[in-house]
Protein backbone atom coordinates (compact mmCIF):
# COMPACT_ATOMS: atom_id res chain seq x y z
CA UNK A 1 0.00 0.00 0.00
CA UNK A 2 1.78 3.27 -1.23
CA UNK A 3 1.68 6.00 1.76
CA UNK A 4 1.52 9.54 1.12
CA UNK A 5 2.64 12.58 3.82
CA UNK A 6 0.21 13.23 6.45
CA UNK A 7 -0.94 16.81 5.33
CA UNK A 8 -1.23 19.57 8.20
CA UNK A 9 -4.10 20.05 9.99
CA UNK A 10 -4.64 23.02 7.97
CA UNK A 11 -4.34 21.75 4.69
CA UNK A 12 -6.78 18.92 6.13
CA UNK A 13 -9.44 21.69 6.72
CA UNK A 14 -8.76 23.20 3.10
CA UNK A 15 -8.44 19.96 0.71
CA UNK A 16 -9.75 16.86 3.09
CA UNK A 17 -7.71 13.91 3.24
CA UNK A 18 -7.43 12.28 -0.28
CA UNK A 19 -7.53 8.49 0.40
CA UNK A 20 -8.32 8.24 -3.59
CA UNK A 21 -4.74 9.56 -4.82
CA UNK A 22 -2.35 8.08 -2.58
CA UNK A 23 1.33 9.90 -3.17
CA UNK A 24 -0.38 12.33 -5.29
CA UNK A 25 -0.55 15.93 -3.22
CA UNK A 26 -0.22 17.73 -5.98
CA UNK A 27 -3.87 16.56 -7.32
CA UNK A 28 -5.34 17.28 -4.16
CA UNK A 29 -5.23 21.58 -4.77
CA UNK A 30 -6.58 20.83 -8.13
CA UNK A 31 -9.42 18.38 -7.55
CA UNK A 32 -10.19 17.75 -3.60
CA UNK A 33 -12.26 20.86 -3.18
CA UNK A 34 -14.38 20.21 -6.76
CA UNK A 35 -14.73 16.59 -5.60
CA UNK A 36 -16.02 17.89 -2.10
CA UNK A 37 -18.69 20.49 -4.16
CA UNK A 38 -19.62 17.33 -5.87
CA UNK A 39 -20.24 14.88 -3.04
CA UNK A 40 -22.31 17.56 -1.51
CA UNK A 41 -24.34 18.59 -4.33
CA UNK A 42 -25.21 14.56 -4.63
CA UNK A 43 -26.13 13.63 -1.28
CA UNK A 44 -28.62 17.08 -1.12
CA UNK A 45 -30.33 15.30 -3.92
CA UNK A 46 -30.19 11.42 -3.49
CA UNK A 47 -33.14 10.80 -6.05
CA UNK A 48 -33.69 9.86 -9.09
CA UNK A 49 -35.72 10.40 -12.33
CA UNK A 50 -36.72 14.59 -11.85
CA UNK A 51 -33.58 15.41 -9.68
CA UNK A 52 -31.38 13.49 -11.72
CA UNK A 53 -30.24 16.64 -13.01
CA UNK A 54 -28.60 17.37 -9.73
CA UNK A 55 -25.99 14.62 -9.74
CA UNK A 56 -24.82 15.64 -13.37
CA UNK A 57 -24.19 19.23 -12.09
CA UNK A 58 -22.34 17.53 -9.71
CA UNK A 59 -20.19 15.74 -11.76
CA UNK A 60 -20.26 18.82 -13.75
CA UNK A 61 -18.66 20.96 -10.49
CA UNK A 62 -16.24 17.50 -10.07
CA UNK A 63 -14.39 18.26 -13.72
CA UNK A 64 -14.42 21.78 -13.73
CA UNK A 65 -10.86 23.12 -13.89
CA UNK A 66 -9.41 26.02 -11.97
CA UNK A 67 -9.26 28.81 -14.87
CA UNK A 68 -5.09 29.53 -13.08
CA UNK A 69 -4.48 25.22 -14.14
CA UNK A 70 -1.63 25.94 -16.54
CA UNK A 71 -0.14 28.96 -14.61
CA UNK A 72 -0.80 26.85 -11.26
CA UNK A 73 1.03 23.90 -13.34
CA UNK A 74 3.81 26.07 -14.59
CA UNK A 75 4.62 27.33 -11.39
CA UNK A 76 4.62 23.85 -9.74
CA UNK A 77 6.91 22.31 -12.31
CA UNK A 78 9.58 25.34 -12.58
CA UNK A 79 9.23 25.23 -8.62
CA UNK A 80 10.17 21.71 -7.91
CA UNK A 81 12.92 22.07 -10.67
CA UNK A 82 14.60 24.44 -8.78
CA UNK A 83 14.29 22.83 -5.79
CA UNK A 84 16.07 20.13 -7.10
CA UNK A 85 18.69 21.82 -8.51
CA UNK A 86 19.15 23.36 -5.09
CA UNK A 87 19.10 19.93 -3.32
CA UNK A 88 21.77 18.49 -5.28
CA UNK A 89 19.17 16.43 -7.07
CA UNK A 90 19.66 17.32 -10.30
CA UNK A 91 21.60 20.13 -12.03
CA UNK A 92 20.85 23.52 -13.55
CA UNK A 93 20.97 21.77 -17.27
CA UNK A 94 19.43 18.52 -16.53
CA UNK A 95 16.59 19.18 -18.46
CA UNK A 96 17.51 21.03 -21.19
CA UNK A 97 20.15 18.51 -21.95
CA UNK A 98 17.25 15.84 -21.80
CA UNK A 99 15.12 18.05 -24.16
CA UNK A 100 18.03 18.76 -26.85
CA UNK A 101 18.88 14.85 -26.79
CA UNK A 102 15.39 14.40 -27.99
CA UNK A 103 15.49 17.60 -29.92
CA UNK A 104 18.85 15.90 -32.23
CA UNK A 105 19.69 12.28 -31.55
CA UNK A 106 15.81 10.34 -30.57
CA UNK A 107 13.57 11.42 -32.39
CA UNK A 108 11.38 10.47 -35.62
CA UNK A 109 14.03 11.53 -38.01
CA UNK A 110 15.48 8.30 -36.87
CA UNK A 111 12.66 6.27 -38.16
CA UNK A 112 11.92 8.34 -41.29
CA UNK A 113 15.53 7.19 -42.65
CA UNK A 114 14.69 3.44 -41.09
CA UNK A 115 11.66 3.35 -43.46
CA UNK A 116 13.34 5.07 -46.03
CA UNK A 117 16.22 2.88 -46.36
CA UNK A 118 13.35 0.15 -46.44
CA UNK A 119 11.44 1.62 -49.34
CA UNK A 120 14.53 1.43 -51.41
CA UNK A 121 16.48 -1.67 -49.77
CA UNK A 122 13.92 -4.59 -50.27
CA UNK A 123 16.35 -6.82 -48.94
CA UNK A 124 17.26 -4.35 -45.73
CA UNK A 125 13.37 -4.33 -45.66
CA UNK A 126 13.06 -7.64 -44.92
CA UNK A 127 16.13 -7.60 -42.29
CA UNK A 128 13.93 -4.52 -40.44
CA UNK A 129 10.99 -7.00 -40.21
CA UNK A 130 13.18 -10.05 -39.39
CA UNK A 131 15.45 -8.51 -36.83
CA UNK A 132 14.79 -4.80 -36.14
CA UNK A 133 17.89 -4.05 -34.05
CA UNK A 134 20.46 -5.75 -36.36
CA UNK A 135 18.73 -3.66 -39.76
CA UNK A 136 19.06 -0.32 -37.53
CA UNK A 137 22.67 -1.25 -36.96
CA UNK A 138 22.98 -1.20 -39.91
CA UNK A 139 22.47 2.55 -40.38
CA UNK A 140 24.66 5.80 -39.64
CA UNK A 141 22.06 6.84 -36.76
CA UNK A 142 23.03 8.65 -33.79
CA UNK A 143 24.33 6.39 -31.02
CA UNK A 144 21.44 5.15 -28.69
CA UNK A 145 19.46 3.20 -31.25
CA UNK A 146 18.88 0.28 -28.76
CA UNK A 147 18.84 2.64 -25.69
CA UNK A 148 15.92 4.35 -23.37
CA UNK A 149 12.61 2.85 -24.65
CA UNK A 150 14.42 1.26 -27.86
CA UNK A 151 16.55 -2.01 -26.13
CA UNK A 152 13.64 -4.49 -27.59
CA UNK A 153 12.12 -2.82 -30.96
CA UNK A 154 10.16 -4.61 -33.67
CA UNK A 155 8.70 -3.81 -36.89
CA UNK A 156 6.00 -4.42 -39.03
CA UNK A 157 5.42 -3.79 -42.36
CA UNK A 158 2.06 -2.51 -44.20
CA UNK A 159 1.00 -4.41 -47.16
CA UNK A 160 -1.71 -4.01 -49.72
CA UNK A 161 -3.71 -6.79 -47.42
CA UNK A 162 -2.58 -5.76 -44.11
CA UNK A 163 -2.66 -2.65 -42.30
CA UNK A 164 -1.09 -2.14 -38.79
CA UNK A 165 -1.29 -0.18 -36.08
CA UNK A 166 0.71 0.34 -32.50
CA UNK A 167 -1.52 1.41 -29.25
CA UNK A 168 -0.64 0.73 -25.95
CA UNK A 169 -3.99 0.33 -23.31
CA UNK A 170 -2.48 0.24 -20.40
CA UNK A 171 -0.24 3.70 -20.61
CA UNK A 172 1.91 5.32 -24.09
CA UNK A 173 5.10 3.18 -24.42
CA UNK A 174 6.67 4.30 -27.67
CA UNK A 175 10.20 3.67 -29.34
CA UNK A 176 11.71 6.56 -28.50
CA UNK A 177 15.23 6.36 -30.44
CA UNK A 178 13.26 6.12 -33.84
CA UNK A 179 10.08 7.71 -32.89
CA UNK A 180 11.20 10.30 -30.25
CA UNK A 181 8.09 11.07 -27.69
CA UNK A 182 4.36 10.28 -28.20
CA UNK A 183 2.22 13.09 -29.63
CA UNK A 184 -1.04 13.22 -27.45
CA UNK A 185 -3.00 11.43 -29.36
CA UNK A 186 -1.33 8.43 -28.41
CA UNK A 187 -1.52 8.87 -24.86
CA UNK A 188 -5.11 10.01 -25.30
CA UNK A 189 -7.14 7.51 -23.09
CA UNK A 190 -9.92 7.68 -26.00
CA UNK A 191 -7.81 6.41 -28.31
CA UNK A 192 -6.43 3.92 -26.31
CA UNK A 193 -10.31 2.75 -25.30
CA UNK A 194 -11.28 3.01 -28.62
CA UNK A 195 -8.88 1.91 -30.47
CA UNK A 196 -8.68 -1.47 -29.39
CA UNK A 197 -12.09 -2.72 -29.94
CA UNK A 198 -12.91 -0.41 -33.21
CA UNK A 199 -9.40 0.62 -34.98
CA UNK A 200 -11.22 1.24 -38.29
CA UNK A 201 -13.87 3.27 -36.84
CA UNK A 202 -10.89 5.46 -35.30
CA UNK A 203 -8.61 5.04 -38.39
CA UNK A 204 -11.73 6.40 -40.57
CA UNK A 205 -11.75 9.96 -37.99
CA UNK A 206 -8.09 10.12 -38.61
CA UNK A 207 -8.60 10.57 -42.21
CA UNK A 208 -7.91 6.85 -42.98
CA UNK A 209 -10.00 5.07 -44.52
CA UNK A 210 -8.72 1.38 -44.57
CA UNK A 211 -11.38 -1.02 -46.76
CA UNK A 212 -12.56 -4.23 -45.45
CA UNK A 213 -10.68 -6.51 -47.43
CA UNK A 214 -7.94 -5.12 -45.79
CA UNK A 215 -6.77 -6.93 -42.25
CA UNK A 216 -5.59 -4.71 -39.50
CA UNK A 217 -2.99 -5.88 -37.22
CA UNK A 218 -3.30 -4.16 -33.92
CA UNK A 219 -0.25 -3.97 -31.82
CA UNK A 220 -0.95 -3.45 -27.97
CA UNK A 221 2.39 -2.45 -26.44
CA UNK A 222 2.04 -4.33 -22.95
CA UNK A 223 5.41 -6.06 -22.39
CA UNK A 224 9.09 -5.20 -23.24
CA UNK A 225 8.48 -4.81 -27.26
CA UNK A 226 8.31 -1.44 -28.79
CA UNK A 227 6.42 -1.71 -32.03
CA UNK A 228 6.44 0.54 -35.15
CA UNK A 229 5.53 0.19 -38.64
CA UNK A 230 6.84 0.37 -41.71
CA UNK A 231 4.10 2.23 -44.13
CA UNK A 232 3.93 1.63 -47.59
CA UNK A 233 5.63 3.48 -50.03
CA UNK A 234 3.44 6.04 -51.51
CA UNK A 235 2.75 5.84 -55.57
CA UNK A 236 4.43 8.47 -57.66
CA UNK A 237 7.83 8.47 -55.55
CA UNK A 238 9.72 6.36 -58.47
CA UNK A 239 12.27 8.96 -59.11
CA UNK A 240 12.58 10.19 -55.58
CA UNK A 241 16.36 9.72 -53.43
CA UNK A 242 16.24 8.51 -50.03
CA UNK A 243 16.96 11.38 -48.39
CA UNK A 244 13.51 13.10 -50.56
CA UNK A 245 11.62 10.05 -49.02
CA UNK A 246 12.62 10.68 -45.65
CA UNK A 247 11.15 13.61 -45.56
CA UNK A 248 7.84 12.16 -46.74
CA UNK A 249 7.49 10.37 -43.35
CA UNK A 250 5.95 11.08 -40.10
CA UNK A 251 5.62 9.50 -36.61
CA UNK A 252 1.78 8.68 -37.03
CA UNK A 253 3.17 7.24 -40.41
CA UNK A 254 5.18 5.00 -38.29
CA UNK A 255 2.37 4.42 -35.49
CA UNK A 256 -0.07 3.11 -38.45
CA UNK A 257 -2.51 6.27 -37.97
CA UNK A 258 -1.35 8.77 -41.20
CA UNK A 259 -1.08 7.22 -44.53
CA UNK A 260 2.12 8.46 -45.85
CA UNK B 1 -10.80 -3.29 -10.38
CA UNK B 2 -9.24 -0.21 -11.57
CA UNK B 3 -10.82 1.54 -14.54
CA UNK B 4 -7.21 2.38 -15.56
CA UNK B 5 -6.36 -1.58 -16.16
CA UNK B 6 -9.35 -1.80 -18.25
CA UNK B 7 -9.29 0.81 -20.85
CA UNK B 8 -8.96 -0.68 -23.63
CA UNK B 9 -12.24 -1.69 -25.24
CA UNK B 10 -14.29 1.09 -23.03
CA UNK B 11 -17.26 2.33 -24.77
CA UNK B 12 -19.32 5.59 -24.84
CA UNK B 13 -15.91 8.28 -25.46
CA UNK B 14 -16.63 10.19 -29.04
CA UNK B 15 -13.82 11.34 -31.05
CA UNK B 16 -10.13 10.91 -30.07
CA UNK B 17 -8.23 13.85 -30.24
CA UNK B 18 -6.25 14.11 -32.82
CA UNK B 19 -3.51 16.46 -31.40
CA UNK B 20 0.18 15.87 -32.52
CA UNK B 21 2.05 17.70 -30.20
CA UNK B 22 4.18 16.01 -27.92
CA UNK B 23 4.13 19.22 -25.55
CA UNK B 24 0.96 21.40 -25.44
CA UNK B 25 2.21 23.66 -22.71
CA UNK B 26 5.96 24.87 -22.10
CA UNK B 27 6.12 23.21 -18.45
CA UNK B 28 5.12 19.69 -19.62
CA UNK B 29 8.71 19.51 -20.93
CA UNK B 30 10.03 20.61 -17.41
CA UNK B 31 8.31 17.94 -16.11
CA UNK B 32 9.44 15.08 -18.59
CA UNK B 33 12.64 16.39 -17.90
CA UNK B 34 12.80 15.79 -14.57
CA UNK B 35 11.37 12.31 -14.98
CA UNK B 36 13.79 11.46 -17.42
CA UNK B 37 16.87 12.42 -14.80
CA UNK B 38 15.28 10.65 -12.30
CA UNK B 39 15.49 7.15 -14.50
CA UNK B 40 19.07 7.73 -15.00
CA UNK B 41 19.96 8.43 -11.52
CA UNK B 42 17.62 5.40 -10.40
CA UNK B 43 19.90 3.83 -7.88
CA UNK B 44 19.33 0.27 -9.12
CA UNK B 45 21.19 1.29 -12.65
CA UNK B 46 24.67 -0.14 -12.80
CA UNK B 47 25.88 3.37 -13.60
CA UNK B 48 28.61 5.07 -12.32
CA UNK B 49 28.13 7.00 -9.55
CA UNK B 50 27.69 10.74 -9.51
CA UNK B 51 27.13 13.73 -6.51
CA UNK B 52 23.72 13.76 -7.35
CA UNK B 53 22.07 13.54 -3.79
CA UNK B 54 19.32 11.11 -5.76
CA UNK B 55 19.29 7.90 -4.10
CA UNK B 56 16.46 6.05 -3.88
CA UNK B 57 14.61 3.89 -6.69
CA UNK B 58 12.46 5.40 -9.71
CA UNK B 59 11.10 3.43 -12.47
CA UNK B 60 8.45 3.25 -15.46
CA UNK B 61 6.90 1.47 -12.60
CA UNK B 62 6.47 4.17 -10.23
CA UNK B 63 5.26 6.83 -12.92
CA UNK B 64 2.92 3.99 -13.87
CA UNK B 65 1.99 3.08 -10.49
CA UNK B 66 1.08 6.81 -9.50
CA UNK B 67 -1.15 6.74 -12.47
CA UNK B 68 -3.25 3.40 -12.09
CA UNK B 69 -3.81 4.24 -8.29
CA UNK B 70 -5.60 7.61 -9.33
CA UNK B 71 -9.42 7.91 -8.59
CA UNK B 72 -10.46 7.11 -12.50
CA UNK B 73 -12.56 10.49 -12.55
CA UNK B 74 -8.92 12.33 -12.32
CA UNK B 75 -7.46 9.96 -14.76
CA UNK B 76 -9.70 11.17 -17.21
CA UNK B 77 -9.51 14.33 -15.98
CA UNK B 78 -6.06 15.39 -16.16
CA UNK B 79 -3.88 15.80 -18.87
CA UNK B 80 -1.10 13.04 -19.48
CA UNK B 81 1.60 15.81 -18.07
CA UNK B 82 -0.97 16.95 -15.39
CA UNK B 83 -0.55 13.19 -14.19
CA UNK B 84 3.25 13.11 -13.79
CA UNK B 85 3.36 16.44 -12.42
CA UNK B 86 1.49 15.17 -9.58
CA UNK B 87 3.24 11.73 -9.16
CA UNK B 88 6.40 12.97 -9.34
CA UNK B 89 6.03 15.93 -6.63
CA UNK B 90 4.36 13.30 -4.72
CA UNK B 91 7.39 10.98 -4.83
CA UNK B 92 9.59 13.90 -3.96
CA UNK B 93 8.25 14.41 -0.88
CA UNK B 94 7.33 10.74 0.07
CA UNK B 95 11.01 10.34 0.09
CA UNK B 96 11.71 13.09 1.88
CA UNK B 97 13.70 15.34 -0.69
CA UNK B 98 11.78 17.85 -0.25
CA UNK B 99 8.52 18.79 1.72
CA UNK B 100 5.23 19.74 0.48
CA UNK B 101 5.58 22.72 2.25
CA UNK B 102 8.65 24.25 0.40
CA UNK B 103 7.36 23.03 -2.62
CA UNK B 104 3.82 24.99 -2.20
CA UNK B 105 5.76 28.42 -0.94
CA UNK B 106 8.09 28.13 -3.88
CA UNK B 107 5.22 27.73 -6.65
CA UNK B 108 3.79 31.15 -4.72
CA UNK B 109 6.54 32.71 -5.36
CA UNK B 110 6.74 31.78 -8.72
CA UNK B 111 2.96 32.71 -9.42
CA UNK B 112 3.43 36.00 -8.00
CA UNK B 113 6.73 36.73 -10.05
CA UNK B 114 6.13 34.90 -13.20
CA UNK B 115 9.82 35.91 -14.54
CA UNK B 116 11.56 34.04 -12.19
CA UNK B 117 14.09 31.70 -13.61
CA UNK B 118 15.03 28.22 -12.70
CA UNK B 119 18.26 27.84 -10.45
CA UNK B 120 21.30 27.19 -11.93
CA UNK B 121 24.51 25.13 -11.14
CA UNK B 122 25.49 21.77 -9.97
CA UNK B 123 28.01 19.06 -11.19
CA UNK B 124 27.78 17.80 -15.21
CA UNK B 125 28.85 14.48 -13.90
CA UNK B 126 24.89 14.16 -13.28
CA UNK B 127 24.33 15.45 -16.92
CA UNK B 128 26.45 12.79 -18.34
CA UNK B 129 24.94 9.79 -16.71
CA UNK B 130 21.54 11.01 -17.95
CA UNK B 131 22.91 10.83 -21.54
CA UNK B 132 24.64 7.79 -20.92
CA UNK B 133 20.80 6.13 -19.47
CA UNK B 134 19.32 7.29 -22.79
CA UNK B 135 22.10 5.98 -24.98
CA UNK B 136 22.51 2.55 -23.24
CA UNK B 137 18.92 1.97 -21.94
CA UNK B 138 18.11 -0.46 -19.37
CA UNK B 139 17.10 -4.06 -21.13
CA UNK B 140 14.81 -6.45 -19.16
CA UNK B 141 16.16 -9.23 -21.13
CA UNK B 142 17.75 -11.66 -19.18
CA UNK B 143 19.69 -15.58 -20.02
CA UNK B 144 18.11 -17.54 -17.88
CA UNK B 145 17.62 -21.87 -18.43
CA UNK B 146 13.75 -21.30 -17.35
CA UNK B 147 12.06 -23.25 -20.77
CA UNK B 148 9.03 -21.34 -22.16
CA UNK B 149 5.86 -23.37 -21.01
CA UNK B 150 4.31 -22.96 -24.62
CA UNK B 151 4.76 -23.00 -28.20
CA UNK B 152 4.05 -21.37 -31.11
CA UNK B 153 0.16 -22.07 -32.54
CA UNK B 154 -0.85 -23.00 -28.23
CA UNK B 155 -4.03 -22.05 -27.38
CA UNK B 156 -3.47 -19.95 -24.10
CA UNK B 157 -6.29 -18.69 -21.52
CA UNK B 158 -5.10 -15.53 -19.87
CA UNK B 159 -5.40 -15.49 -15.93
CA UNK B 160 -7.64 -13.36 -13.96
CA UNK B 161 -4.79 -12.14 -11.58
CA UNK B 162 -5.42 -10.24 -8.58
CA UNK B 163 -3.67 -7.02 -9.87
CA UNK B 164 -3.56 -5.14 -6.63
CA UNK B 165 -1.37 -1.66 -7.08
CA UNK B 166 -0.20 -2.13 -10.88
CA UNK B 167 -0.13 -4.67 -13.97
CA UNK B 168 0.86 -4.78 -17.38
CA UNK B 169 -2.22 -7.56 -18.25
CA UNK B 170 -4.69 -5.42 -19.80
CA UNK B 171 -7.81 -5.71 -18.52
CA UNK B 172 -9.86 -6.94 -21.89
CA UNK B 173 -7.63 -10.01 -22.58
CA UNK B 174 -8.53 -11.58 -18.88
CA UNK B 175 -9.74 -14.29 -19.44
CA UNK B 176 -9.89 -14.59 -22.52
CA UNK B 177 -8.69 -17.54 -25.34
CA UNK B 178 -5.61 -16.53 -27.68
CA UNK B 179 -3.01 -18.11 -29.58
CA UNK B 180 0.89 -17.93 -29.17
CA UNK B 181 2.07 -16.26 -32.13
CA UNK B 182 6.29 -15.62 -31.40
CA UNK B 183 7.75 -16.64 -27.97
CA UNK B 184 10.38 -13.96 -27.86
CA UNK B 185 14.03 -15.48 -26.79
CA UNK B 186 15.70 -15.20 -23.74
CA UNK B 187 13.66 -13.98 -20.55
CA UNK B 188 12.25 -10.83 -19.38
CA UNK B 189 12.13 -9.06 -15.61
CA UNK B 190 9.57 -6.38 -14.75
CA UNK B 191 10.69 -3.34 -13.30
CA UNK B 192 9.22 -4.11 -10.11
CA UNK B 193 7.17 -6.74 -8.24
CA UNK B 194 3.84 -6.89 -9.11
CA UNK B 195 2.89 -8.93 -5.93
CA UNK B 196 0.16 -11.55 -6.06
CA UNK B 197 -0.20 -9.75 -9.62
CA UNK B 198 2.59 -12.16 -10.96
CA UNK B 199 5.52 -10.69 -12.66
CA UNK B 200 8.96 -8.77 -11.89
CA UNK B 201 11.11 -11.68 -11.84
CA UNK B 202 12.74 -12.76 -15.80
CA UNK B 203 9.98 -14.92 -17.08
CA UNK B 204 9.43 -16.00 -20.66
CA UNK B 205 7.18 -13.30 -22.79
CA UNK B 206 4.89 -13.70 -25.95
CA UNK B 207 3.08 -12.20 -28.75
CA UNK B 208 -0.64 -13.88 -28.44
CA UNK B 209 -3.08 -12.70 -30.88
CA UNK B 210 -6.58 -12.58 -29.99
CA UNK B 211 -9.59 -12.09 -31.79
CA UNK B 212 -11.76 -9.32 -31.13
CA UNK B 213 -14.94 -10.60 -32.34
CA UNK B 214 -14.54 -13.09 -29.23
CA UNK B 215 -13.76 -10.09 -26.64
CA UNK B 216 -16.44 -8.20 -28.29
CA UNK B 217 -19.03 -10.32 -29.89
CA UNK B 218 -20.81 -8.48 -32.42
CA UNK B 219 -19.20 -5.17 -31.39
CA UNK B 220 -16.24 -5.04 -32.93
CA UNK B 221 -15.04 -3.73 -36.37
CA UNK B 222 -14.64 -7.03 -39.31
CA UNK B 223 -11.33 -8.23 -40.80
CA UNK B 224 -8.86 -7.40 -37.24
CA UNK B 225 -6.75 -9.11 -35.17
CA UNK B 226 -5.47 -7.77 -31.80
CA UNK B 227 -1.69 -8.85 -30.35
CA UNK B 228 -0.48 -8.35 -27.26
CA UNK B 229 2.84 -8.63 -25.13
CA UNK B 230 1.98 -10.94 -22.45
CA UNK B 231 4.14 -12.57 -19.56
CA UNK B 232 3.97 -15.96 -19.18
CA UNK B 233 2.62 -15.73 -15.36
CA UNK B 234 -0.63 -14.24 -16.96
CA UNK B 235 -0.58 -17.35 -19.26
CA UNK B 236 -2.18 -21.10 -18.83
CA UNK B 237 -3.60 -23.95 -20.46
CA UNK B 238 -7.14 -23.81 -21.59
CA UNK B 239 -9.33 -25.89 -19.73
Amino acid sequence: MTTRPNPSDEQISEIGSDASTPGFPGFARFSRRNMLLAASAAAAAPGIGADAIAPSAAQAQRFEYPSDREAKSAARALALESLLIEKGVITGNTVNTVLSFFETQMGPFNGAKVVARAWVDPAFKQLLVNDTPAAIAKLDLPKGMAGAEGEHMRAVANSPMVHNLVICTLCSCYPWPVLGLPPYWYKDPTFRARAAREPRAVLKEFGLDIPPSVEIKTWDSSAQIRWFVVPERPAGTDGASEAELAKLITAEGMMGVARV
Amino acid sequence: MKLQHYLGGLEGLGPVTFEKRVFVEPWEKRIFGIHVAMMALSSQLPLAATPSRFNTVWTWADLRKGAESLNPFDYFKFRYYEKWLGGISGYFVQKGYITEAELDARALQILQAPSTAATQGGDPAIDRRVVTYLIEGDSPKRDSAMKPRFAVGDKVSVKNVPSIEHTRLPGYLRDRIGTVDIVYPATYTYLTSTGPDGIGDAMPVYCVRFDPEEIWKGNTDKNVAIYADLFEAYLDKPN
